[in-house]
């Protein structure tokens, strides 16, 4: 209890619906969590309001008018009493509020005329954001606190706005990006959204490319909850697509934790090891950079690394160390033995244990999509408070289970990493939606928990999604954020020159462009990428004076080069530009799937470089359907039918796209342009290799080798 | 006898003329040396700072040639010659090829691979490349216990220092343990390096000064 008393003193106060959720029966908690959940597939835009204070009879009806106005607006409101992120901030003042809105002055509103304490409640608040912006060094760009009072501060009198919100905001919004930059910083510091002053800097740039860098980033209302709230819940789960900031969250919440709970012993986990090693790197300049002052005590009170881990190393690996602490039976990593049949194991023998303790106080697991079910039931048996686990809406866009079968208590519907017509033009080439028959049908409410707005009469679907602040540039001036490059056959197919091409028009549009702000990734794995990417190693630093990064030789982002690689390698990356290459787009799901996950990791622009003979008349129905994106931000598709829907299913069930291996191999020699004097040889070649396998990848690489094989005249 | 000749400009003469003092170091040598000759000899020769010579014969061998230092390695791989260019074929995998070469690079540069304690760490890095190609293991050992006969010739201006350190001369072997110099009059052109560690040709002499 007393634990659980230390945390009540420290947060903030928050939102009604919380407070059920931890101070109330099970049930009422059940059914607060729907309501909230039912809101976010109805409206989808509780993203936009975040609410600190507590709600009472005072500021009952003005709270639920701003919300309200902050929904229909789509506008991003927080309400906060005092800041959030650090616990000292106290204040004697019960009657204020601060209303916090980008493009709009800070807005202190008095909710009650005779409260006397509210002028030193204002001057108090801006001292301490005084402090805080000096704490991350903003007052460098921002000055102190005099220097912004007036132009970025205001007051009213609830009493006398009569209800009138929007003529409040337009009295308080600020005119020059100067003065709207500088407001989105104090946002930020309030918030404990910190930016690094640095990258973001204080002035407004010239050009798109250094606007979108230097964009401040503010949690959303649902990403400020998730780091702010407390409750009492066993585990917590937050999903999102890729690209909505869920590694972040989780470092913010471990900084929350760790600070709040001083003795807790924390672990903080994902699948995969090297993953888990750029995390614990990250660990400690996350922590410097948000000024944290306690020491982190690795393998005392924080662990962070892989699940498995080593039998004779207890810290290695979170189930090693759950098998260690506990005297249990430690299996191995071999071939043959999965990570569920183990967790199971160890969760039978930790259960039928007594008086065991708990291993850890709090869990956060990251990328959760990678993990059996009985991993959490392990790591909540050895956890005394909470488990956190972020993890992505689907492993693959066609996942049958597009939401967990349990829905996850956040959801995360806004992906901040790319622009949301890129979004937009990858779902749709991923899925198949531009073709027929289409690849891949979802239901509206999983339209809905992807961030789409679902506008429909019969079976015509109009989806579209919420301009991001971020992007915000990009739409004023009219830039396009995805470019569609075909190869063509005179030109040998070559990529090397189109993408060449592309990185000189980079350079020309955009005067400061470095080398690490562009990314080429091939998605085929044939051997003509890696020949590309050889040849592109010699040619970029010849043309450009940029050296290359292979990714998929040095594992590893290098400052300063020119990041190069094939699909296995950008987890978590992201870059102003991509250049995706692709010769021919197939049908296999697993490519698709890359296809999409490839298309959306830039945030200034993507190019998809693809040939024109190879696609033969696929491109067509996906230039039209990317013009229509570009030109009016709407995805227009019919649903298919019954009869294509139940092709949709089957075909999942079969998982497999070709009827017979013969289509297969058809499909895979029309990839690599084989001559069909070569076919009948290759095809017995690859039967009598394979066998009559559907691995497509199996089959390429066998085609492949030897069609090059055919190719080649021997020298004596 | 022939012999492949390839322009090196100077972004890929500080790439190869590197100091090498291990062998992940000139089996790394040797996988970018692959690389660059399956693309071909395209450095424009007015960007020429120096060149890499494959010379196929009963016994096949790299050289690198820049201003101050020559050196060559062992190749152990037999060459064939066709429209496209050049191909490579090992004992264990029959092309050597943009994407094998990028394999091994990739288990060379995973320092880890070679300080690690856990055996089971350096094979689940390999069991990925084992899908793609399973003769991938005896291979990478193949090249691991190569031996890459490593011979440099250098005019050393900085360290010279009287017969301790001709200002001419050959470096045997790279690693500390092994290395040894040989002192020559003057500068060793290219084509007696070629030639001097040919096995058609006479032998050369070491003489008493």
């Amino acid at each position: 209890m007393e634990h659980i008393s230390k945390i009540a003193t420290y947060i903030p106060a928050v939102p009604a619906p919380l407070l059920c959720e931890s101070s109330f029966s099970n049930t009422l908690q059940t059914v607060t969590l729907n309501n909230r959940r039912n809101n976010i597939y109805k409206t989808m835009s509780s993203s936009f309001f975040y609410l600190q204070v507590e709600k009472n009879q005072t500021n009952a009806s003005l709270l639920d008018s701003l919300e309200k106005f902050s929904d229909l607006q789509t506008k991003q409101m927080y309400v906060l009493d005092r800041p959030l992120g650090d616990s000292k901030y106290d204040y004697a003042c019960e009657t204020g509020l601060v209303l916090l809105i980008p493009n709009h002055k800070i807005i202190f509103l008095q909710l009650d005329d005779f409260d006397d304490s509210f002028d030193d409640y204002v001057d108090e608040f801006i001292e301490d954001l005084g402090y805080i912006s000096n704490k991350y060094r903003y007052k460098e760009v921002l000055g102190r606190p005099k220097a912004w009072k007036n132009s970025l501060t205001t007051t009213f009198k609830v009493s006398e706005l009569e209800g009138d919100i929007k003529s409040m905001l337009d009295r308080s919004e600020v005119s020059s990006d100067l003065l709207k930059k500088q407001c989105e910083l104090l946002i930020s510091l309030l918030t404990g959204s910190i930016n690094d002053i640095d990258k973001v800097k204080g002035d407004v740039p010239d050009n798109i490319l250094d606007k979108i860098k230097q964009k401040i980033v503010l949690f959303d209302g649902d990403q400020t909850r998730f780091v702010y709230q407390r409750t009492q819940k066993k585990r917590i789960t937050i999903q999102g697509l890729s690209g909505t900031g869920k590694t972040e969250l989780l470092l913010h919440k471990l900084k929350e934790i760790y600070l709040s709970s001083p003795d807790s012993r924390i672990m903080f986990t994902c699948h995969n090891k090297i993953l888990a090693d750029s995390l614990r790197s990250r660990i400690p300049d996350f922590f410097t950079f948000m000024k944290v002052e306690e020491q982190i005590k690795w393998n005392e009170r924080l662990w962070c690394v892989n699940a498995w881990g080593s039998r004779y190393k207890p810290d290695s690996g979170a189930y090693t160390y759950i098998c260690n602490y506990y005297d249990l039976d430690f299996y191995r990593y071999q071939p043959g033995t999965s990570f569920e049949t183990i967790c199971k194991r160890a969760l039978t023998e930790l259960k039928a244990k007594k008086d065991k303790g708990f291993a850890f106080d709090y869990m956060l697991i990251d990328e959760s999509q990678d993990f059996p079910d009985s991993f959490f039931e392990l790591c909540e048996e050895a956890t005394r408070h909470s488990i956190y686990i972020a993890g992505d809406i689907f492993q693959s866009i066609f996942d049958d289970r597009v939401i967990a079968e349990i829905q996850p208590d956040y959801l995360l519907s806004k992906c901040y990493r790319t622009d949301p017509k890129t979004l937009m033009f990858a779902h749709a080439l991923g899925m198949g939606l531009f073709e027929t028959p289409k690849l891949r049908w979802l239901e509206d409410n999983e339209w809905k928990a992807c961030g789409y707005i679902v506008d429909k009469n019969d079976e015509h679907y109009n989806l579209s999604r919420i301009p991001l602040r971020r992007f915000e540039d990009l739409q004023e001036d009219g830039f396009t954020s995805i470019e569609l490059v075909k190869t063509e056959k005179d030109l040998n197919e070559d990529a090397e020159i189109k993408i060449l091409h592309i990185i000189q028009e980079i350079q020309q549009e955009n005067p400061t462009v470095g080398a690490e702000d562009i990314g080429v990734i091939f998605i085929d794995n044939a051997r003509h990428t890696y020949d590309t990417a050889d040849r592109l190693e010699i040619s970029i630093p010849n043309t450009f004076g940029w050296n290359v990064n292979k990714a998929y030789e040095t594992k590893e982002k290098v400052p300063d080069t020119l990041f190069v690689s094939n699909k296995n390698n950008v987890k978590g990356l992201e870059f102003p530009f991509v250049i995706c290459v692709t010769k021919k787009i197939t049908n296999s799901r697993s490519y698709r799937n890359a296809l999409y996950m490839m298309l959306t990791r830039s945030f200034v622009r993507t190019y998809l470089v693809t040939s024109q003979d190879s696609n033969g008349e696929l491109l067509k129905p996906v230039e039209e359907g990317l013009s229509l994106i570009k030109d009016s931000g709407l995805l227009k598709i019919s649903a298919p039918n019954e009869n294509e829907k139940l092709e949709i299913v089957t075909s999942f069930n079969y998982s497999e796209e070709f009827s017979s291996f013969y289509d297969l191999v058809e499909d895979v020699f029309d990839e690599l342009d084989v001559l069909p004097i070569y076919r009948p040889n290759l095809r017995e070649v690859i039967q009598k290799t394979v066998g009559e396998s559907f691995d497509r990848d199996e089959i390429l690489e066998v085609a492949d080798f030897n069609h090059e094989k055919m190719n080649r005249e021997p020298f004596g | 006898m022939k012999e492949f000749s390839f322009a090196l400009d100077q972004r890929l003469v500080d790439i190869f003329f590197a100091p090498i003092r291990r062998k992940e170091q000139s089996l790394t040598l040797l996988m970018k040396a692959i690389k660059l000759m399956l693309i071909g000899d395209i450095i424009d020769s007015s960007r020429k700072k120096g060149e890499l010579v494959l010379v196929v014969s009963k016994m096949n061998r790299l050289f690198f040639f820049s201003d101050n230092k020559k050196f060559t390695l062992g190749f152990p791989f037999s060459v064939t010659e066709s429209e496209d260019g050049l191909q490579f074929e090992s004992k264990f995998i029959a092309n050597v090829d943009s994407r094998l070469t990028s394999e091994v690079l990739n288990v060379l540069s995973q320092e880890r691979l070679f300080e690690n304690s856990c055996s089971l760490e350096f094979s689940e890095s390999l069991v990925d490349v084992e899908d793609y190609h399973d003769q991938f293991m005896p291979f990478l050992l193949d090249l691991l216990m190569y031996e890459d006969g490593y011979l440099r010739h250098d005019k050393d201006e900085e360290n010279c220092n009287g017969d301790i350190h001709p200002l001419f001369h050959f470096d045997f072997f790279y690693s500390s343990i092994s290395t040894c110099k040989f002192g020559t009059d003057s500068h060793v052109q290219e084509r007696d390096m070629i030639d001097l560690l040919k096995t058609e040709t006479n032998c050369h002499y070491l003489g008493k000064r």
